[in-house]
């Protein structure tokens, strides 16, 4: 499982409105008051998503934007 | 038979883009198999149905995607076989640059299960949204980017293009460390014959964390070769803007009234046309 207050934190984000509104008006104030470390919320301030990425658990990539497919080559050898 | 497929989209930012069909379906399936792009999106759908199992463990460095695709899609049918109601979670839509899903919903119908996938909000979708394009403008035209080249896919310059996966142009298997894109340069080189060198082109990777911001990055076409490019990056090409006309038959044809008919720079003459009439 992730890290689990900054974790918790972020799905708090998206599925609470009234927590996502307190972020944007005061968000030292509101990630103090979840109990974030300094060093959770320098990471959600700097926007970078890798970062976040490697605080909730290091290590995964993932394919092209919104989907991952392949391409199947046909050669064709007209005699 | 008892066993039944649903696939859905978990869309790009995390939790933010799951739609309540794809939320009911992962809560309330008997086993849940995913492949999303974050921690988050893993750890929310781990809390929502216990049975979760995540596919990534079918990619290894180097394995050709079409076999790791095949591997998930059986692994996916096992569950089905089983009598389970299953449900598959995929980043994106699941049915955009999703080979996995189509194989195994095929493959589940074939066998007689009831099969469903229910829509998502792709990469395509937050690019039209931030980029503030409507494909209906002037159409607009997408392709797998080393699909695009291999088969010199015939395409309208005056018509947006997006190439998908232009950051692992030339690669047909998975890697851990990152992808070469040592193919760029055939690409600029490529659609250099359709557009001018300092025509702007957009890279985009949208946001994957609702804290973070999309990336867009416009250039000219001629500094692709040296921008830096994830396996998540998208090219946008906007239309060039040329002198185009109606065809003088289809407007005929359609009875087109007069005063719909413009004379447009690289736009189509029903751009003005009221929304409610399109």
């Amino acid at each position: 499982m992730p890290a689990t207050k900054l974790s918790d934190f972020l799905l708090k984000l998206g599925e609470d409105p009234h927590t996502a509104q307190e972020f944007r008006a005061k968000p030292l104030e509101t990630m103090t008051a979840a109990g974030l470390s300094d060093s959770e919320k320098h990471i959600i301030l700097s926007g970078n998503a890798h970062r976040i990425s490697q605080a909730l658990r290091p290590g995964l990539t993932r394919g092209a934007g919104g989907g991952d497919t392949t391409v199947v080559v046909v050669v064709v050898v007209v005699v | 038979m008892s066993g039944s497929l649903t696939v859905v989209g978990t869309g790009i930012k995390s939790i933010a883009h799951l739609t309540s069909e794809a939320r009911i379906a992962i809560s309330n399936s008997d086993k849940l198999l995913f492949l999303v792009a974050d921690f988050l999106t893993q750890d929310w759908l781990r809390k929502a149905n216990p049975t979760a199992e995540d596919l990534h463990c079918f990619y290894s460095d180097r394995k050709p995607r079409e076999e790791t695709y095949r591997d998930m899609s059986s692994h996916i049918m096992r569950f089905v076989r089983e009598g389970k109601s299953v449900c598959a979670a995929f980043y994106g839509h699941p049915g955009v640059f999703a080979a996995p899903t189509h194989m195994a919903i095929k493959q589940a119908r074939e066998e007689g299960f009831k099969a469903q996938m229910l829509p998502g909000i792709s990469a395509e979708d937050c690019l039209f949204a931030e980029l503030g394009i409507d494909p209906a403008r002037t159409g607009c035209q997408s392709f797998e980017t080393t699909d695009f080249l291999l088969y010199k896919r015939k395409f309208d310059p005056c018509c947006s293009l997006i190439l998908w996966q232009v950051g692992v142009i030339g690669n047909f298997d998975y890697r851990d460390r990152g992808y070469d894109t040592s193919g760029i340069p055939t690409l600029v080189n490529h659609l250099k014959q359709f557009y001018p060198s300092d025509h702007e082109v957009t890279l985009f990777e949208a946001a994957t964390y609702n804290v973070c911001e999309s990336s867009v990055e416009k250039m000219a076409l001629g500094g692709l070769s040296s921008a830096r490019l994830t396996s998540s990056s998208t090219l946008y090409i906007s239309p060039v803007r040329r002198l185009v006309s109606a065809d003088r038959g289809m407007l005929d044809a359609l009875r087109v009234p007069p005063e719909f008919v413009k004379m447009v720079k690289g736009e189509s003459p029903t751009q003005n046309w009221p929304a409610k009439d399109r």
